[in-house]
Order: C-alpha cells, then sequence, then structure tokens
C-alpha cells in the first residue's frame, strides 16, 4: 500500500465522488470542505475522532490543485463561494489567528452512501498568508454575493524553507560536501539526454 | 447565525403553481479522456444541492397578490428562509380514498360527529415513518419503520425529517437495503443526499407533503407584479438553504 490507500486508486480509476478538505491550524483549528453539507472525518493524528468539516460551498478554481501538488506553485488562493454565514463568521472573526497558521490540503473519495473511504490523504501544506474578500458590484435587481479567499503560500514566498519534492546539487552538498549524486540534474532537468560513454 | 427551525410553510396550495419540480443538482467536474473521447465524471459536492421550483403559479384573487408580495418582501436577498413543500401527492404510498390518493385526511369531526365553528374538521397524514436507530450527521443509510403504507417502498419516495437545529430537511431513498417482515416494516435505506445533521432513534419521518427549509438562490428574486385584468403568472425558484 503506498501514500494512497489502493481502493481510493480503483475508486479513482472510475467516475466518484471526491471530498477536498482543507485544514487551517488556528485554534480552535477550523476544519471546511468543499462539499455542502457537515461531514465526519479527519487527517490521521491531527483530528481527533468526531471532528466534522464543515461544508463551505463550492471551490472554484479546481486546476489549481495540479499547479500545487506537482510543485509549480508557491502560493495559491483557495476560494469558497456560497458560504453559510456560519463559516464566514468563524473564518473572518479569525483574521488575526489565521496568519501563520499551517494550512493543510488533503483529499478522500467518499462511497456511495457518502462516507469517507479512509482518513483523508494529506496532499499538500502551506502557511496561511491573508484573507480577502471580495464582493462583485452587481446592477439591476441581482443580490450580491460574496467569496471568501485565503492565500496560502510555501517556500519563497515566507521565510521557511521550501517544502518542495525537488533535489538539487546545492541542497545534496549542504548535507554531503563531497556527495556528487545531484550534480547531473540540471542538465536532466532540461531534458539532454546523456550519452552513454563508451570504454 | 442563520435559523432554519420555526420557519413559515409556503402554501402551496394557494398559489396553484401549474407545475411543481424538485431536484436534487451536483457539482460533477470532468474527470482525464480516454482515447475516445468520454471521460469520467468527479462529483465534488458530496450529495448535491436541493433545489425546487414553483412554475406558473396563476394569481388571480388580491389574497394571492398579498401572499405573493409577503414571498418577496420576506426572501428576496436570498437570506431569509422558508419551508418548501414537494408535491409527492400522486405517487406517495398513500391509500386511496374516494378514488384520490390521500396523504393528509382533512375534515375529521369530534367525538360527537360536530366539526369546527367554521366547518372545518381535525386532520391528520396517512403515511409516516419513525427511525428505529440514531444516524450520524452526513449518514448515507437510515433505518425506519413506516406505519399506515400503501403498497412497499420499492423505487424511490421523497420524506423530511424535522432537525433540531437544521430545520426541515428533505431527502429521498436511492437504494432499499433491507426490509424486516413486521406488520409495520422496518426498512434500511440508501438516502440522498445525506443526513443533513444526525437523528436519534424515534425521530418522526414525514411522508405527507415533505418539506426543505429553501431560500431563493441568490440570483432570484420575486416582483410584485400588477397587470391589467388581473391574472398574472410567476414562476418561483427555491434551493436548499445553507
Amino acid at each position: 500500500m503506498g501514500w494512497v490507500p489502493n481502493v481510493i486508486i480503483s475508486a479513482m480509476k472510475g467516475s466518484h465522488v471526491l471530498g477536498i478538505f482543507l485544514r487551517v491550524e488556528t485554534t480552535p483549528a477550523l476544519h471546511v470542505w468543499f462539499g455542502i453539507n457537515d461531514i465526519p472525518a479527519g487527517f490521521d493524528s491531527l483530528d481527533g475522532d468526531g471532528t466534522v468539516y464543515l461544508g463551505a460551498g463550492r471551490l472554484i478554481g479546481v486546476p489549481t490543485l495540479e499547479v500545487l501538488v506537482n510543485g509549480q506553485a508557491d502560493s495559491v488562493d483557495f476560494t469558497l463561494s456560497g458560504i453559510d454565514p456560519d463559516t464566514a463568521g468563524k473564518l473572518l472573526d479569525s483574521i488575526p489567528a489565521v496568519r501563520g497558521a499551517r494550512c493543510y490540503i488533503g483529499i478522500t473519495t467518499l462511497d456511495e452512501y457518502y462516507q469517507p473511504m479512509s482518513k483523508i490523504i494529506p496532499i499538500w501544506w502551506g502557511t496561511a498568508s491573508h484573507v480577502g474578500e471580495r464582493s462583485e458590484i452587481v446592477t439591476n435587481n441581482k443580490n450580491q454575493s460574496i467569496v471568501l479567499s485565503l492565500s496560502v503560500a510555501t517556500g519563497e514566498s515566507t521565510r521557511s524553507r521550501p517544502a518542495r519534492a525537488e533535489w538539487n546539487d546545492i541542497m545534496q552538498r549542504e548535507i554531503s560536501p563531497d556527495d556528487g549524486l545531484c550534480k547531473q540534474i540540471s542538465r536532466l532537468a532540461r531534458g539532454v539526454a546523456p550519452i552513454w560513454p563508451n570504454y | 447565525m442563520a435559523t432554519y427551525t420555526g420557519l413559515p410553510t409556503l402554501l402551496a396550495d394557494m398559489i396553484y403553481p401549474q407545475r411543481v419540480s424538485a431536484d436534487v443538482k451536483g457539482s460533477a467536474i470532468e474527470g482525464g479522456r480516454n482515447t475516445s473521447g468520454q471521460s469520467q465524471s468527479i462529483e465534488l459536492s458530496g450529495g448535491g444541492l436541493l433545489t425546487a421550483s414553483y412554475e406558473d403559479c396563476k394569481i388571480n384573487w388580491p389574497m394571492q397578490y398579498e401572499y405573493i408580495n409577503w414571498l418577496g418582501a420576506r426572501l428576496n436577498g436570498s437570506f431569509r428562509f422558508i419551508n418548501v413543500p414537494i408535491i409527492t401527492d400522486f405517487y406517495g404510498p398513500f391509500p386511496i380514498i374516494n378514488g384520490m390518493p390521500a396523504d393528509i385526511i382533512k375534515g375529521i369531526p369530534h367525538s360527537d360527529r360536530s366539526k369546527f365553528s367554521d366547518d372545518t374538521g381535525y386532520s391528520q397524514v396517512t403515511v409516516f415513518g419513525t427511525t428505529t436507530a440514531a444516524a450520524g450527521p452526513n449518514a448515507g443509510i437510515i433505518n425506519m419503520k413506516v406505519d399506515g403504507l400503501s403498497r412497499d417502498l420499492r423505487y424511490s419516495d421523497w420524506f423530511s425529517i424535522l432537525h433540531p437545529t437544521k430545520g426541515w430537511r428533505a431527502y429521498r431513498y436511492w437504494k432499499i437495503l433491507s426490509k424486516s417482515a413486521n406488520k409495520v416494516p422496518v426498512y434500511s435505506l440508501a438516502i440522498s443526499p445525506p443526513l443533513r445533521e444526525a437523528v436519534t432513534a424515534g425521530t418522526r419521518v414525514e411522508f405527507a407533503r415533505p418539506r426543505f427549509a429553501a431560500k431563493f438562490p441568490s440570483d432570484f428574486t420575486l416582483p410584485s407584479v400588477s397587470e391589467s385584468f388581473y391574472a398574472i403568472q410567476q414562476s418561483i425558484q427555491f434551493e436548499e438553504a445553507f
């Protein structure tokens, strides 16, 4: 069994129900997920039994997750729309404390009875930077709607070390000065095909 | 903090809708494609959102105008709520009385056969359920016994539960997992959407005019209209309140 359990992988091979979970480590921690109603779920060893993730509307801009997971971006904005007043209030009330809090993103699939098929599988973490509240100007008799966003940063946007899954020669030599294991990485990353030496 | 309990219920019979639809809307996105271009889908909302629309309500009488005006006054802005019934009178598991399926029996007299001074009697539902086991929030399976059924629960039926904080919520089952052989059968039902709030054993389940706490969708408002000859049609949209 790998990082993602086999049952989840086989569920994802077909059409499935996916839950995306966001845990912001404020005190108390904020648990939201991008579904509609509240769901009991938890990150292993982070959330105790009986943790309930609040349904927080629908996620706009799912492709950003791909950017995150492939390590192509250092920060990302999570936007939520259709937020119920309870969740919005809790998020906005915690603005001073949310800065610098660690944010975890995890996924799991739901079975046909809408139950999580595993503990939430963590796939990325970052540091909460700031929240934004956007409300478009509306005309006529249209109603206002509120979009809340939370910027989460990692790597160069913060003073901490980047949390990217990458190796390079400099980092490897900091750990072990005479180790040349990673010295070809910059060539290989450009797509150079090294010629096998002919003795 | 939004309140979902103690809401008034939409007077469905008063506004003469031509067509009432109830629907559960999910938000599926497309997944990867195979070489022939078919894609799998990924559902992200975890069960979907209940919506209803009352189409072409025939508004003729001053009282109906008043009522429509009240609906607009109360619900415009999409932050106040109302309980919206789903019309299942025709196909619900109700007994046939006087040639019509009867979800609610009206006009029941006192024991001395007299009625109230305005000639109405008591009313009572014909079919109702009682949960037999507790179920947690987001549960996809509930167990209940159902009294007064005129037929088995077989394909799907709407029903609603009054939750202590989330108010009325409507569900329907999509699969019968088991049915006991008792005279009042106990069913184990797979429901959709999942339970909005935990239920305890012994909670009443309503089959007659199932209803759910609803608001206007955020892009909808109900104008107050006046027209020559005072016969107008208006459509009203609702979505589940959160």
